[in-house]
């Protein structure tokens, strides 16, 4: 076995390891965003699912599209767009999550039992 | 590529039992937050179902429409937060 076959080898066992775990988080998230009580908690859900369901799977996709028996011409778009889909939702997921939290909070989303309200101790001295 | 190309397809069986899922928290949500929540995750995983179907046929057309479903889901959960909010967007 080649050096060349034997990093081409490597990247699929990668790509595919991330892909799995993605899968796995995706179905968790999921089940979770059904299952939790209030909108506080299905955040932590929601969080679970799109950054190790969507982010960790589509960079392992762009691993195995890196060994695929096409030309380059070909795989190279393929992995060079699933990185940048990758890097657009680590950056824009957690914004999403904390302006949709905020405005919930602010349109008056209730959620019991309350530990402790750091929002409203804020805005009440 | 060591394995077959057919492997693909069963992994996208978890990702639209997610999708159900999350549509059903969108039908079912008591409030507004919970619905755009889920929509903003299930736009997350259509991306990684336009990116499957990319390695799958080996095209490049599916990724625009990855990059494009990743930019609207999050315009739009900000939009939807901003007007929750009652603020205009931009202040």
């Amino acid at each position: 076995m080649d050096l060349m076959s034997l990093i081409r080898s490597a990247l699929e066992v990668v790509g595919l390891t991330l892909l799995g775990v993605g899968l796995f988080c995706n179905v968790v998230g999921a089940i979770g965003m059904v299952r939790f009580p209030n909108f506080y908690v299905r955040l932590h859900a929601a969080t679970v699912s799109s950054i190790g369901g969507a982010f960790y799977p589509i960079l392992g996709v762009a691993l195995i599209a890196l060994t695929l028996n096409e030309p380059v011409e070909v795989k190279l778009p393929i992995a060079t767009g699933c990185i940048l889909v990758a890097v657009l939702i680590v950056l824009t997921s957690p914004v999403g999550a904390h302006a949709i939290a905020r405005a919930a909070y602010k349109s008056g989303v209730k959620f019991e039992p309350k530990a402790c309200d750091m929002l409203k101790e804020d805005e009440n001295p | 590529m060591l394995m077959d190309k057919a492997i693909l397809i069963w992994f996208m069986a978890p990702l639209l039992a997610s999708l159900a899922l999350l549509a059903f928290r969108v039908a079912a949500g008591p409030t507004i937050p919970d619905r755009v929540l889920a929509l903003d995750v299930a736009s997350a995983a259509a991306c990684l179902i336009f990116v499957l179907l990319a390695l799958y046929y080996s095209s490049t057309f599916f990724i625009v429409v990855a990059v494009s479903l990743a930019v609207l889901g999050f315009i739009g959960t900000l939009y939807i937060a901003k007007y929750l909010e009652g603020r205009e967007v931009g202040e």
